[in-house]
């Protein structure tokens, strides 16, 4: 069951930053290795973009998969929350729980809760961050309604 | 020779290795979609028309898109056809952080024309944008949208 929440943790975080740095790389692409290669080393200037378009279709195609993927799992996961909370000094509990439509009766919802202990390394950086900053120590998060937004 | 330009040339020479092998393997190939296969890079475009069509016709704006996307709504593609002319679609560079912007210009039989903008970030552009985009370093592309029934194979 927590498989179920990590990967679509996983899918949220790869989808989104895949996007992110592939569009940098492909500004700084445009931006200043052709315009340096046009000046330093033109024969290679237009093979350079040509690779480029020849990496951009695999790229985009795969980062497209993984958002058909979500789509898939959103037909059938209703809704989700992630709470991690300090427990101890030492020791925190994440907590996820999600609402499924049954894929064999989808007149009926089950619901999953995955548990797991987390060390002070194992915690997201933001998180680690805010506890440091601010002394916060219960964070939730609804990863349906954070994906509708990075994948839409 | 500073660290990043030999790591420029090194990438430089895989990339004219890889560039000509997909060269010959492609043999030119641009990347419009086959006949009748849709670009999933067209999805925010679709999204528009299909928010302004609604408003046009009356239609629930999700059955639009439905059909818009590829579905089969034979009555459905008929009462669009019924209203749209034409519609022009720029694409515009925005930021070196690569969102550009799509400038919708729809025209109505009735004789009417909307504009529309939205932004799209790299991956969410049409392929067929890309791949100019890339090959030409242009800023801006201009393309005609047409209906995906009208590019079916028969």
């Amino acid at each position: 069951m927590y498989i179920a929440s990590a990967i679509i943790e996983f899918f949220d975080g790869v989808a989104d930053a895949a996007a992110q740095l592939w569009a940098r790389i492909v500004g700084w692409a445009r931006d200043s290795a052709y315009p340096w290669l046009q000046d330093h080393l033109p024969s290679l200037a237009e093979d350079f973009m040509q690779c480029m378009d020849f990496l951009d279709g695999l790229v985009v195609k795969s980062i497209r998969v993984v958002r058909a993927a979500w789509i898939n799992v959103k037909q059938y996961l209703l809704s989700m929350a992630v709470e991690i909370k300090q427990n101890t000094d030492t020791e925190w509990v994440r907590r996820a729980s999600g609402y499924w439509i049954d894929a064999l009766n989808q007149n009926k919802v089950m619901k999953t809760t995955e548990t797991q202990i987390l060390n002070w390394d194992e915690l997201p950086p933001d998180i680690r961050e805010q506890f440091l900053r601010r002394g916060k120590t219960n964070f939730t998060t609804r990863i349906d309604d954070e994906l509708n937004m990075q994948l839409n | 020779m500073r660290i990043p330009v030999i790591l420029l040339l090194i990438c430089t020479g895989v990339a004219v290795y890889l560039a000509r092998g997909s060269r010959r393997e492609t043999n030119g190939r641009s990347r419009r979609p086959k006949a009748g296969n849709r670009d999933p890079g067209e999805g925010g475009l679709n999204r528009v028309l299909a928010a302004q069509l609604g408003r046009k016709t009356g239609i629930a704006e999700h059955r639009i898109f439905s059909v818009l996307e590829g579905a089969g709504d034979a009555d459905l593609r008929g009462r669009i056809d019924d209203v749209l002319e034409h519609v022009t679609v720029t694409f515009s560079r925005r930021s070196a952080a690569d969102t550009h912007k799509a400038s919708l210009q729809i025209a109505y039989r009735d004789g009417s024309t909307v504009n529309v903008d939205y932004v799209a970030p790299w991956d969410q552009l049409p392929d067929e944008v890309r791949g100019e985009v890339l090959r030409t370093g242009k800023t801006e592309c201009v393309r005609s949208w047409s209906a995906p029934w009208h590019n079916e194979v028969a």
